[in-house]
């Protein structure tokens, strides 16, 4: 346990030698500049969309950067020879960099609905979705040998995981889109915005989000073995 | 320590086996040398010996314990230093070997007393991209240490050094000796395989041709003869044959009447060895 609070130390030391915090901060700073200047009365699905765009973008961005930037520099092997876990590994990459993403997601949220909102749900939302695009983040990159083909592989990626924000803005309704963990993500901010999701979307959400958050995590590890060890 | 079997290692996307087969002991406190030409298997073999690769067929016994059962804890008793640098180069040299510090249970040895083993204690706050690729190789080696290990594997250890560093490298090693740790090198330095190795293997296409200890092979391949270099207004050589070089009578004339320059055993080198055993140079 002490081994991994240093770690996760470390790991946020270099998200700030790497400017990662900067970047993120002027990104949100961004966000909020375009939601104060919308004359649009209600905000609230677009700040849902951005609030959930920043988490994904420091989980599965920001985790390809730091792996690219390990696997050029070889660290990956250096690390690989020590007594490090990868549990450790990929969780104090998922730590350090949910802790820059939940505050700057709070503030988005923020100002874009106002104070009044649900914290319980958004901070569940945030923190684990966070840790999701992370560990399916690690995945992506695990497999990719250049930052060319990680932005491809991320493109595709992303396109089937943003397909609940069509049912967000009313343009396609599947039950379908409940398959996809963004759903969940979506309906914890919506009734963290105070719209009333039913009950059991509202379990659904919490339950499916905990359920991903293992699976990825599983699935991540098993890259970390596969792809970083016996598949270089 | 090391005992390895008839270990095979076939890479994913290859349908023939890299490592075909090799078989050799590593005493305690010996240095062990794995020589040969680049591509020949020497990485390869570090990598399967330092789990780095795995899926590896036959037996590998290391600390009295096939190597496939180690779990994370295997790298509490070995270190490895690799051919490349491997830093993260946003952070400074001590802040490299602090953060590699949190990953043992051991107690490590200070980062300042490591850096200054190899003359880098005035860079220890200075970022590692700053540094020279020998600066990061020092940096690299002295990390393979740190902790203190049982077993040190080091992969071209003078590779990109000047030789007044690859000299305290190379001093640092056989120190390490001195301190009862086991020790593997790869190289394809023949210089720094006789310098240093108690025992070395000739690696070629991932088959060991041939292990013994360098003073006993340079004896065995050398011929025995004994060169003589001689100056009177122009340099000379003569060669004698060793039987019997007390009762040979020229042989004590010229080193009575001439003015002798050098007297030297013709003994191979490693390099000459490997060729003749091998068939093949180590470049």
């Amino acid at each position: 346990m002490n081994a991994l609070v240093k770690l996760i130390g470390w790991d946020f030391k270099l998200l700030l030698k790497y400017n990662i915090v900067t970047i993120a901060i002027v990104i949100a700073l961004l966000y909020i500049l375009l939601l104060r200047s919308l004359p649009f009365p209600n905000l609230d699905y677009l700040s849902i969309l951005l609030v959930i765009s920043d988490p994904a973008m420091f989980g599965v961005l920001f985790i390809g950067v730091l792996v690219l930037y390990e696997k050029d520099n070889n660290t990956l092997n250096a690390l690989i020879v020590t007594p490090l876990k990868p549990s450790h590994y990929l969780l104090s990459k998922a730590i350090s960099l949910t802790i820059v993403a939940v505050p700057i997601a709070l503030a988005i949220g923020l100002f874009g609905h106002g104070v009044d909102i649900g914290y319980f749900p958004f901070l569940v939302s945030v923190t684990l979705s966070s840790f999701i695009f992370v560990f399916l983040g690690f995945v992506v990159v695990s497999r990719s040998k250049s930052f060319n083909q990680f932005v491809i592989k991320f493109a595709i990626f992303t396109i089937p995981v943003s397909l609940p924000f069509l049912d967000l803005f009313d343009l396609i309704h599947s039950d379908l889109f409940y398959l996809i963990p963004l759903q969940a993500t979506v309906l914890l901010l919506k009734q963290s915005f105070n719209y009333n999701v039913e009950s059991w979307k509202y379990i659904y959400a919490i339950s499916y989000l905990l359920a991903w958050t293992y699976f990825s995590y599983y699935i991540a590890i098993r890259a970390y073995n596969l792809n970083l060890i016996n598949g270089r | 320590m090391i005992k390895v079997d008839d270990v095979k290692y076939t890479y994913l996307k290859n349908d023939k086996p890299t490592i075909k087969g090799i078989s050799f002991n590593i005493s305690e406190g010996e240095i062990f040398g794995f020589l040969g030409p680049s591509g020949a298997g020497k990485s390869t073999t570090q990598n399967v010996l330092t789990k780095l690769l795995r899926s590896y067929e036959g037996s590998i016994n290391i600390l009295g314990k096939e190597l496939n059962d180690w779990k994370n804890n295997y790298y509490e008793y070995i270190g490895v230093g690799f051919e490349l640098p491997n830093h993260y180069l946003k952070l400074t040299a001590k802040e490299n070997l602090e953060l590699f510090s949190t990953f043992y249970k051991k107690k490590v040895i200070k980062p300042n007393d490591l850096l200054a083993k190899v003359g880098l204690e005035n860079d220890a706050d200075k970022k590692v991209s700053k540094f020279s690729k020998g600066m990061k190789m020092r940096l690299n080696f002295v990390r393979a240490f740190m902790h203190n290990p049982e077993i040190i594997f080091f992969d071209e250890p003078t590779s990109g050094l000047d030789p007044v560093n690859a000299k305290c490298v190379k001093d640092i090693i056989l120190e390490l000796k001195t301190q009862g740790k086991t020790i593997f090198v790869t190289t394809h330095n023949m210089h720094d395989a006789d310098k240093l190795c108690d025992r070395v293997a000739f690696i070629l296409n991932g088959e060991i041709k041939l292990i013994d200890q360098p003073k006993k092979l340079k004896l065995q391949y050398g011929e025995r003869k004994v060169k003589v270099e001689y100056s009177n207004k122009q340099s000379f050589t003569r060669v004698f044959a060793l039987d019997n070089l007390g009762e040979n009578v020229e042989f004590l004339e010229l080193i009575k009447k001439e003015r002798i320059d050098s007297i030297h055993t013709k003994e191979a080198t490693l390099e000459d060895i490997f060729i003749k055993v091998t068939g093949h140079s180590l470049v």
